[in-house]
């Protein structure tokens, strides 16, 4: 689904923020990204999501090699992505449903459609009863859900996480965390960049390590007792 | 916190998004459905650029004014221009050829001239304006009649005035009349009166290259001040645009809503410029009736008509989409998710 072939990104400035990173994603695999602020996570999602395109290497997604994506074909080519961030973006001057239904209405869909699928999003993440409501006046987990539910609303074959659980408390994470197991079960592929070591132990996943543009890890933690990381 | 439906497992909902070809989900929906959303789109556009130009009621009113203003002036312009001309081509029917006629003509050989010109088709109507009563016109007119008494004799010569038909009423063709006239034996001279018009005709095409001028320089004005107008709600929505660019909203997507802004705040300025010019002439044509009785003329000024009413609002609709395209470009490509 994605795989990275020696893909080196190196910003203006001479920063280089990965260096020669290989890896393969299957369909449907749940996996970590771990490593230090500014080892390089952020950047390998903005590679996947063509908000920067690598220096050298390729980026095949979903058998096309990105690099052949013209300027005016990123967005569509960014509408195969779920991605839910760490400040879940939304939007403060419109409501749940509105926030939730903004993919579907870029993407085209009847209004008919928007309203079915919006309302399926919002009862999976467990908010259908807020959807007349503000952002703004939602706690900040259900606003990180809001997220998720606008991530999965045009049932995205990736779902791509900046530090979903940055600000919640583990409870809270958890339930995030189990949202997102539920979407790998129908299929989905989901990558979640995240340092939160109790929870990426919890869900004993693969998980990949980045150190300073490296990745320095790739695998099962409970496979490698004594990891560096 | 609805904590029951997060844990269930999706049974109905979530139809497996496993797909194979990724783009599939935009290729399956037709035609139609994609129409239907487009225009919905377009619809959801205006609203949008609706409720932000009345949400703002400030910020539109001094938008719109600046095209108002920018449409308003040199439609007054024009107009002003155009009802001059029509009284150019008014008095145009007026001009009349003067043959002076030689002192010692015999009476005789004048008449023959009158029939002559009366049968030429070219000619509308002669007067023959006999030295005596050019002398007394003279001395009611002048002032001079005592001075000229002393005289011992009429120095005016008598004279044919010829009104043309209208067809011969151009500068060019009135010379070559005169020229011919001229030719005859007892016409001393022809003159024509047509250098006042000239001027006139000179003058109302210097004035409406000024008026052209200064249109161009308003319209550019208003297309600064859309653009400006247009920038401010891009920066205002910065967050907006990198969400909708995250989630894959074409720049299409993005410009659609603030074009919508900008034709609306150029139709505002052209509806406003509308009122304004017609206010201005009802207020203009009392005074110029006033005028035009007191010189027994029926002149009415020709006012704003219903198409140049619509000309005005559609001009104003693409100045505003123009200033908004042009800040759009400007400012949108800059505006990335990072």
């Amino acid at each position: 689904m994605i795989s990275f072939s020696q893909v080196y990104k190196r910003y203006p400035g001479g920063n280089d923020a990965l260096c020669g990173v290989s890896f393969e994603l299957e369909a449907g695999e749940m996996v970590f990204l771990t490593g230090h602020s500014g080892a390089g996570k952020s950047t390998l999602l903005k590679l996947i999501m063509l908000i920067e395109r690598p220096t050298s290497g390729q980026v095949v997604i979903g058998g096309r090699n990105v690099n052949r994506i013209s300027r005016r074909r990123v967005p569509h080519h960014r509408r195969q992505f779920g991605v839910v961030f760490q400040n879940h973006h939304l939007l403060f001057d419109r409501n749940v449903f509105e926030n939730v239904a903004l993919p579907l209405q870029i993407e085209g869909y009847s209004s008919k459609e928007v309203g079915r699928r919006v309302r399926a999003a919002l009862d999976k993440v467990g908010l259908l009863d807020k959807e007349r409501q503000q952002p703004i006046a939602l706690s900040g987990g259900e606003q990180q859900r809001v997220g998720i539910a606008r991530a999965i609303v045009n049932k995205p074959p990736v779902l791509l996480a900046d530090e979903p659980t940055g600000n919640l408390d583990p409870a809270l994470s958890a339930e995030i965390m189990s949202l997102f197991e539920q979407f790998t079960e129908v299929g989905v592929t989901t990558l979640i960049a995240s340092h939160d070591h109790g929870l990426i132990k919890r869900m004993n996943k693969r998980v990949m390590a980045l150190q300073a543009g490296e990745l320095v890890f790739d695998g099962l933690l409970s496979e490698h007792v004594g990891k560096g990381e | 916190m609805n904590r029951g439906a997060s844990r269930r497992l999706p049974p109905k909902h979530s139809a497996p998004p496993v797909r194979d070809n990724l783009g599939a989900s935009t290729n399956k929906r037709s035609v139609r459905d994609r129409l239907d959303s487009y225009f919905q789109h377009h619809r959801s556009s205006y609203q949008a650029a609706f409720d932000r130009v009345c949400a703002q009621p400030a910020q539109t009113v001094l938008t719109s004014a600046v095209v108002a203003i920018a449409l308003s002036l040199p439609a007054i312009l024009i107009l002003v221009l155009f009802n001059f001309q029509q009284l150019g081509e008014r008095w145009d029917t007026n001009p009349k050829l003067t043959l002076y006629l030689h002192q010692r003509a015999s009476d005789q050989a004048v008449d023959v001239l009158r029939k002559k010109l009366d049968n030429d088709l070219r000619v509308k109507r002669t007067v023959y304006i006999s030295a005596g009563d050019a002398l007394a016109e003279f001395e009611l007119a002048s002032g001079f009649g005592s001075a000229l008494s002393g005289l011992e004799q009429n120095p005016l010569p008598s004279a044919i005035e010829v009104e043309l038909q209208p067809d011969y009423l151009a500068p060019q063709i009135q010379r070559e009349i005169a020229s011919e006239f001229q030719k005859e034996a007892v016409v001393e001279e022809a003159g024509v009166d047509l250098q006042w018009v000239q001027r006139f005709i000179a003058i109302t095409g210097l004035v409406r290259q000024v008026v052209f001028f200064l249109a161009g320089l308003l319209v550019f004005g208003a297309l600064l001040a859309i653009g400006n107008t247009i920038r401010l709600v891009i920066e205002n929505r910065k967050e907006e645009i990198v969400v909708i660019k995250l989630v894959g909203g074409t720049n299409g997507f993005v410009r659609r809503p603030l074009l919508y802004s900008g034709g609306l705040y150029g139709l505002i300025g052209g509806l406003l410029a509308c009122v304004i010019v017609m206010v201005g002439f009802e207020m203009l044509a009392a005074s110029v009736r006033g005028i035009a009785e007191s010189y027994q003329s029926d002149f009415r000024m020709r006012g704003l008509s219903p198409f140049d009413a619509l000309v005005m609002l559609v001009s104003g609709t693409l100045i505003g989409w123009l200033g908004a395209q042009v800040a759009v470009g400007r400012h949108l490509a800059k505006i990335e998710p990072k």
